[in-house]
């Protein structure tokens, strides 16, 4: 299974990344929106992480782009404190699921294995 | 006059001569500079990738492997220093295990003799640095120097102190707020209100003599508290800032009055709305647009149709959608009565609302 991380944060992409491997998913690694985006728009993505503040695009723009493009692709959003309305206007946009930072890359893993009910 | 100009000439290729020896130690200077300035990004390059894969390995497995390459830099200052900053930074964006995991790799290798090294500098920054790791790794030893610095005249030093007694003594780390007379900016707020952890019982007490506090901020935080712990019994309180002078501290008590379910708060927001200045009626039309009342559709047809600034009909356009009145939208379209802006605002939802 293919998972899409939208993050600008080096040591959080990494260490998505890293677990993500472990447990045997395909990744691409994004380090800001409009990579994001241009990687859905080409290929087959079963999930997508994406933080919230990113250069180019956020990841409201990567939701708003998934939307447009009629793809019905789990999303978990890694946002901050403080961001709380820009959560509720992802959920509004199709996201799945959202984790504040700091997080637990034990319990993004159980997230991410309920989404793609494995 | 022959022997005269001759000593000019003289005097002339001596200054000419200095001049060129000045700008060849000068380039040469440069040249150096420049040259051990990126031998310095190299080197800080190749660490910042070392630290940044040693990190990553352990918060995922909690191993550090023998002989690390880190083993062999971790006595240089500057190493240790970016460590340091790294670990802490860290700290901010991982939790759980991978978070013990940061703390057990900082005791492997002493990095607190640096903290201890950094909070008896002179430096500020170093000190603020040394409070902020304290209060990250949650070091409690360290307590009883923390408090020291609560009272320094560096911003940089108190905000890391109060962040720190906060972060090891939780809700009781607030006590500073009484005494409080300086700003705090929003992110210091947010920074403090994530390690507040429990609540005590006492926590009554505490928030009612901040809220009678005269520093505006401390009031923002006391709500942003109230909001988050969903402490309900101070809500009557908070309606009372409602006509602050501050325009920020009723920006305050908007999201506080939205942030509690119950029946009340559309009424208590709609009657705030009225007189109020656009800053706040937008805050308020946010809010009730998150709260999804459909008891609220009329106050949005209304600001949809009478309010003259466009962003506020796009806020009632989409309260509308949110409490699943696109039909009235469509209804209102059809009919064509109301003005163009309105109706071009109409359009524009319904189309991004697909």
């Amino acid at each position: 299974m293919k998972i899409l991380i939208a993050e600008d944060d080096e040591l959080i992409l990494r260490t998505i990344e890293h677990k993500l491997k472990k447990e045997g998913f395909d990744i691409i690694l994004t380090r800001n929106g409009k990579e994001a985006i241009e990687s859905i728009e080409k290929e087959s993505v079963d999930l997508v992480i994406t933080d919230i503040m990113m250069p180019f695009a956020s990841g409201i723009e990567i939701l708003s782009a998934i939307k447009s493009l009629n793809k019905k692709i789990p999303t978990i959003v890694l946002s901050s404190m403080g961001q709380e309305e820009i959560v509720i206007d992802a959920f509004d946009l199709g996201a799945s699921d959202f984790m504040v930072k700091p997080f637990s890359p034990n319990e993004l893993l159980l997230r991410i294995k309920r989404l793609l009910s494995l | 006059m022959d022997f005269l100009n001759f000593f000019n000439v003289k005097q002339l290729l001596v200054l000419v001569l200095l001049e060129l020896l000045v700008m060849l130690a000068c380039l040469l200077f440069l040249g150096g500079y420049s040259r051990l300035k990126s031998k310095i990004l190299l080197r800080e390059k190749k660490w910042n990738a070392l630290i940044n894969e040693t990190l990553t390995n352990v918060i995922i497995t909690g191993g550090i492997p023998e002989d690390c390459e880190i083993d062999k830099l971790i006595d240089n200052r500057r190493f240790r220093a970016l460590f340091l900053k790294h670990i802490v930074d860290a700290q901010d964006k991982f939790s759980g295990s991978a978070s013990e995991n940061l703390i057990t790799l900082f005791r492997r290798y002493r990095l607190e003799d640096t903290v201890v090294e950094k909070l008896r500098s002179n430096n500020t920054k170093k000190i603020a640095l040394a409070l902020r790791v304290i209060g990250a790794l949650k070091l409690v030893d360290y307590v009883n120097n923390v408090e020291h610095f609560i009272h320094s005249k560096s911003k940089e030093v108190y905000s890391e102190a109060q962040y720190s007694l906060v972060a090891l003594r939780g809700f009781e780390g607030l006590d500073f707020l009484t005494d409080f007379k300086e700003p705090m900016s929003d992110w210091q707020q947010l920074r403090l209100l994530k390690e507040v952890g429990q609540i005590p019982p006492e926590y009554i007490e505490y928030v009612t003599r901040w809220l009678h506090t005269d520093n505006v901020y401390v009031l923002y935080f006391c709500f942003r508290l109230i909001r988050k712990e969903q402490l309900f019994v101070f809500l009557d309180k908070v309606v009372a800032y409602a006509t602050h002078p501050d325009e920020k501290v009723r920006i305050q008590v908007v999201k506080t009055i939205a942030a509690f379910e119950n029946e009340e708060n559309s009424t208590r927001l709609i009657e705030m709305f009225v007189g109020n200045t656009e800053a706040i009626q937008f805050e308020i039309l946010k809010a009730l647009k998150y709260l999804r009342n459909s008891e609220n559709e009329e106050f949005f047809v209304d600001q949809l149709q009478n309010n003259k600034l466009q962003h506020f009909k796009v806020l009632a356009a989409e309260s509308l959608v949110g409490i699943r009145r696109k039909d009235r939208l469509s209804i209102m379209l059809m009919e064509g009565e109301l003005k163009q802006e309105s109706m071009d605002v109409i359009k524009y939802v319904l189309k991004e609302s697909v």
